[in-house]
């Protein structure tokens, strides 16, 4: 059961789980930046919420089916089988020499194109995910096969609510607790940061600019006196320019640069659909209230998919 | 370990650890705790990800503060441990400090591999990239180096940088500001041995040798 792509698709990759228990050695979480919209698609199918997906960003893929195969399309885009507008709300079951297109998305950034199985790919430490910048994985070209690992025995019949996915759209709502270098930035800064910013065209994996005011430091802070310490998917970081980022699941373990806030894990996944441009309501809640927000939200996605490995 | 731990989020909790070190094997343990995720020493600390709707915070205190206990300074055990025996190489072309620390010792650059191969290194801390890492001299008096004004756009994997008393081996090609003194043969990150593509763990003692004829 192989895919084929019919062109580059340089800001498409494998996702599998995040990879664990190695993050003390420096190695960061890779894995879906919208971890839901990657378990709807699994599930769809009735794969594991780790089986790897392909995680398309921005641009349209186009794909060739070598044999008779069925996927999932679940996320920011749409796609059309022969030209024909597909359901995407179901499995898509294509024929050999059928092609997928996936198109551009109006909205939000980033879909994920199950199979079957799930996609092939090396296992390392467990994960099939790719890193392209430590050299797991790569850009993906024409040509290149996408493999699943089973012949679509037992697949169940299942349907997503396309209202689930309301919350891909062009402002988004992080809900954030404070960093623990937050007293570091000035008192107008902390103002500021719980505020509305837009996303930069400055963006990636690894992490997404903001566009807006400039931070200023406290009286007597040296910002760049920070000894490294942790960061995780969702920190906001403050470099000494006072312009804040926020790090996407691809970034290094580790950082010096003043930690201000952090998204807190309920809305993590919501980053995924950042594009430049997106506006971002960055609201500050409390550890306890975002705790309760988690287990609510946990609970409501779960009913639906047992494993689903939220946040 | 004096002030509680510090959140970073409603799922991270930072721990003070200067003076003290956290054995491989307390780490190997904690990740061991149910609902333990991600732990992650750094220069002054170690920050533990857990998932809060799995174990109390009030609990994965009480177990870090348990470990705490049982551990020790990092230094104590120096001279007792087996160290890690790294190749040097000379450095690239491009990425050469040599004379930086060759300068601050006094000696000639010619000279900085033997003070190298003289020396014990500690694995302090691992980040920036998989299986970076930093080490600590166990050596005395070890003159603080500054950080490059520019920092380079590509620094060759397996590159040894020097920075205040502080050394690293960059584990990939990447961009850096650390001043390069040396290069090792041995790769630091190896995707291609799946199971464990990781040079070096933490607390690991380090020391280099000069490419046998």
């Amino acid at each position: 059961m192989t895919l084929v792509l019919r062109a580059d698709a340089p800001l498409a990759q494998i996702c599998g789980r995040p990879f664990s228990g190695a993050r003390h050695l420096g190695m960061p979480s890779a894995g879906p930046a919208d971890s839901l919209a990657h378990a709807l698609a699994n599930w769809l199918l009735g794969n594991g919420a780790d089986a790897a997906t392909l995680e398309i960003t921005l641009a349209p893929v186009s794909a060739l089916a070598v044999a008779p195969i069925a996927v999932a399309l679940v996320g920011a885009a749409g796609c059309m089988v022969n030209g024909a507008s597909a359901d995407c709300s179901r499995p898509i079951l294509m024929a050999a020499g059928d092609q997928i297109d996936i198109t551009a998305p109006l909205h939000g950034c980033r879909s994920y194109l199950a199979a079957i199985g799930g996609f092939g790919a090396q296992e390392i430490l467990g994960s099939r995910s790719a890193l392209p910048w430590a050299g797991i994985g790569r850009a993906l070209r024409a040509g290149d096969r996408l493999e699943t690992q089973s012949d679509g025995q037992g697949m169940p019949d299942r349907q997503i609510d396309l209202a689930w996915l309301a919350y891909i759209r062009d402002s988004i709502l992080l809900r954030c607790v404070e960093g623990p270098e937050f007293e570091w930035i000035d008192k107008a800064a902390r103002n500021r940061i719980f505020g509305t910013w837009s996303a930069d065209a400055r963006m990636d994996r690894r992490g997404m600019a903001l566009q807006g005011d400039k931070m200023q430091f406290g009286k007597g802070i040296d910002p760049a006196s920070m000894p490294s310490s942790a960061t995780f998917p969702g920190t906001v970081q403050c470099p000494p320019n006072g312009l804040p980022y926020i790090l996407g699941q691809d970034s290094s373990t580790t950082g010096g640069y003043p930690r201000i806030a952090q998204i807190i894990r309920a809305d993590r996944h919501l980053a995924g659909q950042i594009r430049p441009g997106t506006r971002l309501h960055l609201v500050r809640t409390t550890t306890k209230d975002a705790r309760q927000i988690f287990s609510e939200k946990r609970a409501i996605w779960r009913s639906l998919t047992p494993d689903l490995p939220f946040g | 370990m004096t002030d509680g731990p510090v959140y970073s989020g409603e799922d991270v909790l930072i721990f003070d650890t200067q003076g003290i070190s956290l054995a491989p094997i307390a780490i190997d343990g904690l990740y061991k705790l149910t609902g333990v995720e991600d732990i992650v020493p750094g220069m002054t600390d170690l920050s533990v990800r857990f998932d809060p709707a799995v174990i109390e915070a009030n609990a994965l205190i009480e177990h870090v503060r348990a470990l705490a206990e049982g551990s020790h300074p990092p230094e104590a055990d120096a001279s007792a441990r087996e160290a890690t025996v790294l190749t040097l190489l000379p450095p690239a072309g491009y990425a050469d400090d040599r004379a930086m620390l060759a300068n601050a010792l006094a000696i000639s650059h010619k000279r900085l591999h033997d003070w190298l191969t003289g020396q014990v290194f500690r694995v302090s801390m691992m980040g920036f990239q998989p299986g970076f890492a930093y080490l600590d001299c166990l050596a005395p008096d070890v003159p603080a180096i500054p950080r490059l004004a520019e920092p380079r756009p590509k620094v060759p994997a397996g590159s040894i940088g020097f920075l205040g008393t502080k050394a690293c081996i960059y584990s990939l090609d990447g961009p850096g500001g650390w001043p390069i003194i040396a290069r090792v043969a041995e790769r630091m990150f190896a995707p291609e041995k799946p199971a464990q593509p990781f040079r070096l763990g933490l607390n690991e003692h380090i020391r280099f040798q000069i490419k046998p004829e």
